[in-house]
């Protein structure tokens, strides 16, 4: 049998990923302080460590890393979400929707849905990662961008561009992600 | 707010776009040609045998990203071509316009001064179409 050689990072991924589909958000070691923690801390994460750290090093490459990453959570999310449905697509949004907000994602609200024309429209409420950002000067919720795509890569098993063409940190009030089926 | 405006070039110029990768496919020892845009999607390729277009859209932006930025800190200011030489070929990757990037992969016995000189003939052209693009 080969010998699959995970990096130790990887094998955090699939516990973290685990942890989410499994449903169970209850986690050991946190014993006083439990699952939560503040917002402005993921945020120092999303934009510091993988945002202006990642920029500092990668310069033009860092959006492309960051909806990278958002795209490997959205494919595990679509999986999820895929399982038993028999590929109904109301069904897979509904949970889809859940699971966002049980991970306090954002509340996903599917805004255009033309498939004949192959393009999607989703709303991200709320969104995680820009609440309460300002004064932008272009839409910074790359690794939600990724998400979506991946989620909805996943149901249609075709590649996708997706693209945030609204974005709270802008003053839009919410962020608008559009994904062109291709 | 916002006033964001998609780039499709695979809605426009696509079959110019093509054909110009088609072109550098015809160069010696080349195996794919890609335009990869400034999310790391590729938008159009041209290629000998399957690849994984997500990983390698973002792989080259984040390559050519970090190769420009240590440019940077040397004083070499703009980054025109980034060359990954690896066991079995090349990587080289260019910028267009706009975060744009054209990428080729060789394999190992692809002359890599003529396959240089090809990008160097190819850039202008590319320019010119996204420039046009762009202004559209």
């Amino acid at each position: 049998m080969a010998n699959i050689h995970k990096s130790d990072y990887q094998i955090a991924q699939q516990q973290i990923l685990d942890g989410i589909i499994s449903g169970e958000f209850d986690i050991e070691n946190r014993k006083d302080l439990g699952p939560l923690i503040p917002i402005r801390l993921f945020q120092a994460l999303r934009m510091v460590a993988l945002g202006s750290n990642v920029e500092d090093i990668l310069g033009q490459g860092a959006p492309s890393l960051v909806y990278h990453s958002g795209q490997s959570l959205g494919l595990a999310m679509g999986q999820l979400a895929a399982a038993n449905i028999d590929k109904d697509l109301e069904t897979y949004v509904g949970k889809i929707k859940l699971l966002c907000r049980q991970l306090s994602i954002g509340l996903v609200v599917p805004d255009k849905v033309d498939l004949d024309a192959g393009i999607l429209e989703l709303r991200v409420d709320e969104c995680v990662s820009c609440a309460g950002i300002h004064n932008v000067s272009a839409p910074i919720c790359h690794f939600e961008a990724g998400m979506v795509g991946g989620i909805v890569k996943t149901f249609f098993n075709r590649n996708v561009k997706a693209t945030e063409t609204k974005c709270n940190a802008l003053g839009d009030k919410t962020c608008l992600i559009r994904v062109d089926l291709l | 707010m916002s006033n964001i405006h998609l780039i499709n070039t695979r809605k426009s110029n696509s079959g110019e776009i093509d054909s110009i990768l088609r072109n550098l496919m015809s160069t010696q020892g080349v195996t794919a040609a890609a335009i990869v845009d400034s999310d790391g999607f590729v938008t159009h390729i041209q290629r000998d045998s399957e690849i994984n277009t997500d990983a390698i859209g973002a792989s080259v932006q984040v390559v050519f990203g970090a190769a420009a930025r240590s440019a940077q800190h040397v004083g070499h200011h703009s980054t025109n071509m980034v060359i990954c030489e690896n066991t079995e070929g090349y990587i080289l990757s260019t910028p267009i316009e706009a975060g744009f990037i054209l990428a080729v992969v060789t394999q190992r016995d692809a002359l890599l001064g003529r396959v240089r000189f090809e990008l160097k003939e190819t850039i202008p052209v590319l320019k010119k179409l996204f420039n046009n693009f762009l202004s559209n």
